[in-house]
């Protein structure tokens, strides 16, 4: 055991490090046996432990005042050399945070809104299990661990997304006979889960990859070891193998972030409980993606300080995140049912995050992008977590997954009416009062900022986005709060079910959440430099990147003006105002019928349907990597398997030893002269052999 | 002078006076199918001969082997080996007949002529002269002629009675005219003088000398069941008693092949060796042959018959490669040993069979494992060793000849794959070996059981003990048998 | 412990009557617990030797062909255990599963007879428990020798012993799967001894050619430089071929989905993952240990074979139906893994493959247990005719999730540990020899795992997940003696996943000893 804890007074907090992963494992393994002696205790137990995990993460919070970390290391596999541990660096334990205490919010929330159900003792296990790989990914030490932890987030998400194994038809996702080139556009929770589960891990094989090649050069899987000898780095680079093995690693965080060209998963992951989706959109699973990136980041760029250039990990870095951010953007500016449009959305937002990132390190201020990616996957997590409980609570109230299903439901949940707008204006980025404003206009000036020769085409990109993203939150609550009750309500009212409000239990958690985000917004800009300021420190602190904005830790810059540039700011505002007023005449106001607007005209018209489609994205990818190669398999398997190798060497052995025996057999004639003329031919034979 | 104690010369006359005898008791007795009286003498005989050849072993009073005397016959291991071999063999037809024989007539001459071939199969190994060779191989084959035709009432019986007497008449000639063309040549019938004689041939007279081997091959290998000599066989055997059959499949064939290396390999070693490749040829197509004709084979005699075919295959491997490998000619004794037990139980087995069930069709033979445990037992275990399946015997005696096989490699190109052939073929043999069992002992399984014979049991018993017990601990027999084996070699000269 | 491995491999074999008589005398349950017994002691003593490092013994035999000698080191001590461990495992499971076979049979029979009528002798009809326990004698009498067997093979170390052993576990195979297999189980019991035993003799030729060059066919006297090359690359060759067909790798697998899928299935989850894993410890044994120079030539093939064999397997486990096919062809291409592993030619690809045994024995094992519940509690083998288990056998199907995460290589199971290890063994190779081709088939390899990954989710899917047909809803769970050995299993695959040192503790050393790291 090697302890080595740095720049803390107390020694506690390693184990608190270590309870933070450990605790909700715990919470999961005895979650059956909880199960046996009472149901309905497993809820208390998983919240119980949620809230201890985030207790743990928050008193590990003073690592981050002085940039200072715990760094805990164990023998793991004594073979190889390998160490496991936990690393309590600010940005894991800004992290461990975000995870920590949205996911206890959802737990709360869980108990709710999954009361009832007879597996509920599986909904807790994994819950906990996917908190757990979360933390785990979160605070461990180095690459092997967070695969740990990687594929425990996967398995997790499988499990949970196709919770509903039974397939009913009310789980499912999309349009029931709708096709897509041939491809049926409606996903069974089995089928979904499974989808997510294989299309991650062509991202994990790749990072696996990635993180061997890395191994193979540094001999070690550890963060601070690779910091601290870059002879990996050069030889690697000599062979031209840096730039791949990053990306390969990158790959994994596409995978699991759902990002192009890997993002098809995360739609179809709306079958699972709504409570999972937003576990999964704001605190676990894909922002596990963007976190890697953040881990392995600043050390691509402190590389560069050595002379090691790897440029072209960051722009590809931030061409997957501003092509992601745009192509799910438009999608959801179409989709009826409300989850898969936050799932887009999501989908979109960490695009921006990834493009933050990327642009950070192609700029010489690469504390501005990190800042700003890291800020806005904090500002989403807490507006997305609200809005997807929030649908969640309509979902269960209104019973239908579809926006067409819902309407009018203001008067009915003043409270969810109230939190949505709070939460989607986060979303959107209204200005001044949301932390997604910040967040968002940090990341478009970091990115307008950054003297990149792609600079520019991605700021458009960025903005536009940002357009869409405003548009389609509004579309959202135009279409579930205003204009009539739908049909399907009024049946249902008909029917004698009354729409209410949710139990206490489910909105609070969103109510907390919907207000964080505009509570943090008032002090947004404040935030935004606390958390640059932590971060610079500890880009300087731990990777030795510098910034051009400090000097001794003194800013040089006037506070108030820190990350806001003009430019930015002003745009935001346009795209906002854009994205806001189209989808208030749409869907608000109601002054012109989209349908209408859509088939008037034919271009509208097809660039609708390719949307709808999405893009033909998930019908290509299937038709090219299931459907062909099932064809592929089968063809093989009837004409190659069961004929030339199966035939060919069992049966066609038989056949072929029956058939010499018979030929054989043919000459025991039993007639006595042919056996004799036998018998002289061999003479003959023998000697003609022997006189040769 | 050969001593009066020489082990050939006690079971001859310890044979011969049984054999002798046993009809005259039989007119004396005017009595018919006593037939367990004649056995339990013939027994008695077999016994104390196999007796006096272990005691002479233990005693070390067997001279090592292939030592050519100017004597007829010499008291060698070699022929040690082989005398231990037919007595087993002639143990097993014997202890078999107990059952068998009880109701067939004229016991008495039944278990003389047993005896009378039995004397020439073991003089055949000991002889060290040609024309002594030559007797002793009559005297081994004419009883059998008339034991194979035994059954007087059976047609088939004695259509292979007439088959096997008019090969074994030609191949009889044929010997006679190979021995004629070497004491032209040489000048002697003595074998040592003849490898004399060759060592110093006048080259033109080589063609000769090389048609008298052709003569000898041709000749032994009718007996050996060597293919294309070998048509007679499965007729032979399928129509004969089974008991007989267990006497010419274990017993004579190996006098075959006593005499084919006493002759062949030992004698000719000095001439050109071309004969090892016929011998090759040889090998391949035998064991080839015998084993894809018995794939599709409906009668578990005939069946056997064809494996036989194919064993003669194997062991002639070893003939092969003789003079380039030890290993080759010691697999090919401990073949023969191996050989004689395992395909004399599994014969004596059908004999069982027939006697209980009257049947030898494989298809009738369903759920035998349940009908007949023990015999099935017995059988399935001498087929998987006939498969070369360790740790039976049988394996350890196909390993030192595909060994052999190997080791001459390199001085003889075509060896490897006389050992590829070996091994693809005791693959092969495994399908229908796996056949038999398959019919035994996987279906019919709502079959009864019915008593086996006492003296079938007793030889099953007697041969799973010697495969499973030589084959988990082979060393003593490997030992016997390196004793066994005459050292072959380019330079060897009396 | 003097004697400890002649123990482990002969009391088996020498008690293997007693469990005879006693199922004959006593019924089912007196011959488990007596082979359970038997097992657990041969099993302790197994694990003893294991953890006392290196252990040899040796006794006299043949002077011919060398010595009779046991040898438990860094390389046969996992596979030991892993053989015995599984076979103890498998005694309780087989109890159910094979009185459930024997009943089938049983009525089978019956019928049979009663089809038959008067046309046959008049033939008694046992009562069904003496049925049962003469069936059930005979069948673990056989179990013992099979488990014997595969033991003796790995601790062998002579030549001649280690084919020996390797074809004395053919022989039980062979019954068990000919008397109580499914389908037409006695051509396929046929098809298995042919074709193994055909695979053995071709092994044997490589041994003879081996063992009669350098004059001896003990293990320590195998020098690779007193072998003329030609020879040594011919035997090496068939050696590779013979212990091919073992391993039922690409080309020589056709007999594997036959048997596996015949066989009753706890002999399915011995053979699988215990006995023709055993191919791949000849590899490395014969060829890497002995062979180095000649490993090193072959080794790229080797790889390349590994990876059309995972690839090719995992392609022909998507277009199953038969539940035991499909873990069957699994199996295919999870030796596919192991040549691959061994073609890798680097001390962690190496030990990686190894490794894949271990963790393949445990995620297939379970798997085919799960099968075996299925098969009994359902009464069919159909994929297409399941659907919806989990809610009715959760605990079956939470250990066949664990075995099959393991197959899949996720972590926290063994799997990851072992693949992981594997691929970047593959990678160092492909990097230091600068070699394109083991590059690609490094990524190929990748690849291959999502293929796996997506046969076996696939395969859950159907079987466990979605709408539960009519005709299942009465399902139950299996019983405990099912159940609980694949809990101790799955149990098993986790501890080894988090904690691999286990076993790669006394792996890598024995890799780098041969790599001469």
């Amino acid at each position: 055991m090697a302890t080595e804890t740095m720049g803390l007074p107390f020694e506690a907090t390693s184990a608190a490090a270590w309870l933070v992963w450990i605790l909700p494992f715990v919470a999961a393994l005895i979650m059956p046996a909880v199960g046996k002696a009472s149901k309905k205790f497993t809820g208390y137990v998983a919240v119980g432990f949620a809230l201890m995990s985030a207790v743990s993460a928050a008193s590990l919070l003073p690592v981050t005042l002085d940039a200072s970390e715990i760094h805990h290391q164990i023998t793991w596999i004594e073979a190889i050399g390998l160490k496991g541990g936990v690393l309590a660096d600010p940005l894991s334990v800004i992290m461990a945070n975000v995870v920590g205490w949205i996911s206890f919010l959802i737990m709360i929330y869980s108990t709710g809104y999954m009361k009832g159900d007879k597996d509920i003792t599986r909904f807790w296990f994994w819950m906990m299990f996917f908190i757990g790989s979360m933390q785990i990914i979160v605070l461990s030490d180095n690459l092997l661990q967070v695969f740990f932890g990687w594929e425990g987030v996967g398995l997790a998400s499988y499990a949970l997304i196709s919770f509903w194994y039974r397939d009913k038809k009310k789980d499912h996702v999309g349009t029931e006979g709708r096709t897509v080139l041939g491809l049926l556009d409606y996903y069974a929770p089995t089928h979904a889960g499974m989808k997510a589960f294989i299309m991650t891990k062509v991202g994990d094989v790749m990072m696996i990859a990635g993180m061997l090649l890395i191994f193979l050069f540094a001999g070690t899987f550890g963060f601070k070891e690779l910091m601290g000898d870059l002879g990996w780095a050069e030889a690697m680079s000599a062979q031209g193998l840096l730039v791949p093995a990053f990306v390969l690693i990158f790959g994994g965080a596409v995978g699991k972030s759902a990002q192009f060209p890997l993002n098809e998963w995360l739609l179809e992951a709306m079958t699972g409980p709504t409570a999972v989706s937003a576990l999964i959109h704001a605190a676990t699973m894909v922002k596990a993606g963007v976190f890697l990136v953040a881990r392995i980041g600043p050390i691509v760029f402190a590389l560069a300080a050595a002379g090691i250039m790897a440029e072209q990990f960051f722009e590809i870095v931030a061409w997957v995140g501003a092509i992601t951010a745009l192509l799910l953007a438009t999608q959801g500016m179409v989709n009826q049912e409300i989850k898969k449009v936050l799932a887009y959305s999501t989908g979109s937002q960490i695009g921006y995050m990834m493009m933050a990132l990327g642009v950070a390190g192609l700029s010489h201020q690469y504390v501005d992008g990190y800042t700003a990616g890291f800020f806005h996957l904090i500002s989403h997590a807490m507006f997305k977590a609200s809005l997807f409980m929030a649908a969640g609570s309509l979902l269960h109230v209104v019973g239908s997954r579809f926006m067409s299903d819902m309407g009018g439901l203001r008067k009915h949940m003043k409270k969810t009416y109230a939190f949505m707008w709070a939460a989607g204006l986060g979303l959107m980025g209204a200005p001044f009062i949301t932390t997604g404003f910040w967040s968002k206009d940090a990341i478009f000036a970091a990115v307008y900022e950054s003297g990149s020769e792609w600079a520019l085409p991605l700021y458009g990109i960025a903005i536009l986005t940002a357009i869409i993203t405003a548009f389609y939150t509004t579309r959202m609550m135009g279409l579930v709060f205003f204009g009539n009750k739908s049909k399907h309500i009024e049946k249902m009212e008909e029917e004698g079910h009354h729409v209410h409000e949710a139990t206490l239990s489910m909105w609070v958690p969103y109510g907390i959440l919907a207000v964080l985000t505009i509570g943090i917004g008032l002090i947004g800009l404040s935030a935004e430099e606390n958390i640059h300021h932590l971060f610079d420190e500890y880009l300087d602190h731990s990777f030795g990147i510098h910034s051009e904005h400090y000097e001794n830790g003194e800013s040089i810059l006037p506070a108030p003006l820190q990350g806001l540039n003009p430019v930015a700011l002003g745009s935001s505002l346009v795209a906002f105002a854009i994205g806001i007023g189209l989808g208030y005449i749409f869907y608000i106001g109601r002054w012109v019928d989209a349908t209408k607007f859509v088939n008037s005209n034919i271009f509208f018209y097809a660039i609708h349907k390719v949307i709808l489609n999405r893009w033909y994205l998930n019908a290509i990818i299937y038709w090219c990597f299931v459907v062909a190669p099932l064809w592929l398999a089968r063809a093989v398997y009837r004409y190659f398997e069961k004929t030339a190798i199966d035939y060919g060497m069992n049966d066609g052995f038989q056949k072929a030893a029956g058939w010499g025996a018979k030929v054989v057999q043919g000459t025991q004639t039993g007639v006595t002269q042919s056996y004799l003329f036998v018998f002289g031919a061999g003479l003959l034979f023998i000697i003609l052999i022997l006189l040769i | 002078m050969i001593e009066i104690s020489a082990t050939p010369l006690i079971i001859i006359a310890i044979l011969g006076v049984v054999g002798v005898l046993l009809p005259v008791i039989n007119v004396i007795r005017k009595e018919k199918g006593s037939n367990s009286f004649y056995a339990v003498i013939t027994f008695a005989a077999l016994i104390a001969s196999i007796g006096y050849v272990g005691y002479q072993f233990i005693n070390e009073n067997v001279a090592p082997s292939a030592l050519f005397s100017e004597d007829v016959i010499v008291d060698d291991a070699f022929g040690g080996f082989f005398a231990i071999a037919m007595l087993i063999v002639a143990i097993f037809t014997t202890v078999g007949s107990f059952n068998y024989m009880r109701k067939q007539n004229y016991p008495a001459i039944y278990y003389s002529l047993i005896l009378l071939s039995t004397i020439g199969m073991v003089l055949v190994a000991y002889s060290t002269d040609l024309i002594m060779l030559f007797v002793a191989w009559e005297l081994m084959s004419i009883p059998t002629y008339a034991l194979v035709g035994f059954i007087k009432r059976n047609p088939q019986s004695n259509e292979a009675a007439l088959k096997y007497f008019l090969f074994g008449a030609l191949s009889s000639a044929i010997i006679v005219y190979g021995i004629s063309i070497t004491y032209g040549i040489t000048g002697s019938t003595n074998i040592g003088e003849v490898i004399h004689g060759y060592a110093n041939l006048d080259p033109e007279l080589l063609p000769l000398a090389l048609l008298s081997i052709g003569m000898f091959i041709a000749g032994f290998g009718f007996k050996m069941g060597l293919v294309p000599f070998h048509q007679w066989l499965p007729d032979t055997y399928e129509g004969s008693p089974p008991t007989i059959t267990t006497l010419l499949a274990a017993g004579t064939k190996k006098a075959g092949f006593a005499a084919t290396i006493r002759i062949v390999v030992l004698g000719m070693v000095v001439l050109n060796l071309d004969w090892t490749l016929a011998l090759g040829i040889l090998a391949i197509m035998t064991m080839t042959v015998g084993n894809v004709a018995a794939i599709m084979q409906k009668n578990l005699s005939r069946m056997l018959a064809y494996s036989s075919i194919a064993h003669a295959g194997y062991i002639l491997i070893g003939l092969a490669v003789a003079p380039h490998s030890n290993l080759g000619l010691q697999g090919s004794l401990y073949q023969i040993l191996n050989h004689a037990v395992m395909k004399g139980m599994a014969f004596i087995a059908v004999a069982g069979i027939v006697t209980t069930l009257a049947v030898t069709n494989l298809d009738k033979l369903k759920g035998l494992g349940r009908r007949m445990p023990i015999t099935s037992l017995g059988l399935v275990i001498s087929l998987l060793a006939l498969a070369g399946v360790p740790p039976l015997a049988g394996f350890w005696s196909k390993l030192m000849l595909f060994g052999g096989a190997l080791d001459a490699s390199t001085a003889l190109w075509w060896a490897p794959w006389l050992a590829i052939a070996g091994v693809l073929n005791s693959a092969l043999s495994l399908a229908y070996y796996g056949w038999i069992m398959r019919r035994m002992y996987f279906e019919g399984e709502t079959e009864k059981r019915v008593s086996e014979p006492k003296s079938v049991i007793a030889v099953m018993v007697f041969s799973i003990i010697f495969l499973v017990g030589f084959g988990v601990y082979p060393d003593p027999i490997i030992k016997f048998v390196e004793f066994a084996t005459p050292i072959v070699s380019l330079g060897i000269m009396p | 412990m003097e004697y400890a491995l002649l123990q482990a491999v002969f009391i088996p074999l020498l008690l293997s009557p007693v469990a005879y008589i006693l199922g004959r005398k006593m019924g089912p349950n007196a011959a488990m617990w007596f082979t359970f017994a038997v097992l657990l002691y041969t099993t302790v003593l197994v694990i003893q030797a294991a953890m006392g490092g290196t252990t040899e013994e040796h006794y006299p035999w043949t002077d011919l062909f060398g010595e009779f000698g046991f040898l438990m080191d860094g390389l046969a001590s996992p596979f030991a255990i892993m053989i015995y461990v599984l076979s103890l495992i498998l005694v309780l499971y087989s109890k159910p599963y094979m009185i459930h076979r024997f009943h089938e049979q049983f009525e089978e029979e019956q019928k049979e007879l009663q089809a038959a009528g008067g046309q046959s002798t008049v033939v008694e009809s046992r009562s069904l428990t003496d049925y049962v326990n003469a069936k059930s004698g005979l069948y673990f009498a056989l179990y013992l020798v099979f488990a014997m067997g595969m033991l003796g093979t790995v601790l062998a170390t002579n030549l001649i012993e280690f084919y020996i052993f390797f074809e004395v576990m053919l022989i039980p195979g062979f019954f068990l799967v000919a008397i109580w297999g499914d389908g037409p189980r006695r051509k396929i019991g046929l098809m298995f001894l042919f074709w193994t035993h055909a695979g053995a003799v071709v092994l044997l030729l490589g041994f003879l050619m081996i063992g009669l060059t350098i004059g001896s066919f003990d293990f320590a006297d195998i020098r690779e430089s007193e072998i003329p090359q030609d020879i040594v690359l011919i035997s090496a060759i068939a050696i590779a071929i013979g212990l091919g067909v073992k391993l039922a790798v690409f080309i020589f697998h056709i007999w594997l989905p036959y048997v596996h899928g015949s066989a009753p299935t706890p002999i399915s989850a011995l053979l699988s993952p215990a006995m023709i894993g055993i191919g791949a410890y000849g590899i490395f044994r014969l060829i890497v240990e002995f062979l180095p120079a000649t490993f090193a030539e072959l080794s790229i093939w080797f790889h390349i074979w590994g990876l059309v064999t995972m690839i090719y397997g995992g392609a022909m486990a998507l277009m199953q139906d038969d539940i035991k096919r499909l873990l069957a062809y699994s199996s295919i291409s999870q030796m596919g893994y192991i040549l691959f592993g061994i073609g890798s030619m680097s001390v962690l690809g190496l030990a990686g493959a190894e490794m894949m045994y271990v963790t393949h024995a445990l995620g297939k094992g379970i798997l085919f247990m799960m099968a075996g519940i299925i098969i009994v509690k359902v009464g069919t083998r159909s994929i297409s005719k399941l659907g919806g288990l989990a809610g009715k056998m959760p605990i079956t199907a939470v250990c066949a999730v664990i075995g099959a995460l393991t197959i899949m290589g996720v972590p926290p199971t063994s799997g990851f540990m072992g693949e992981w290890i594997l691929f970047y063994g593959a990678l160092e190779t492909a990097i230091e020899e600068g070699s394109t081709v083991r590059a690609v088939t490094f990524g190929l390899g990748l690849v291959a795992t999502a293929l796996t990954m997506s046969y076996m989710l696939w395969m859950l899917k159907r079987v466990f997940f979605g709408k539960t047909p009519e005709h299942l809803e009465n399902v139950k769970e299996g019983s405990w003696y099912m159940t609980a050995p694949m809990m101790v299993l799955a149990g098993f695959t986790v501890v080894v996943g988090i904690y691999p040192d286990i076993f790669l503790q006394t792996i890598i050393p024995y890799m780098q000893g041969v790599l001469g790291v």
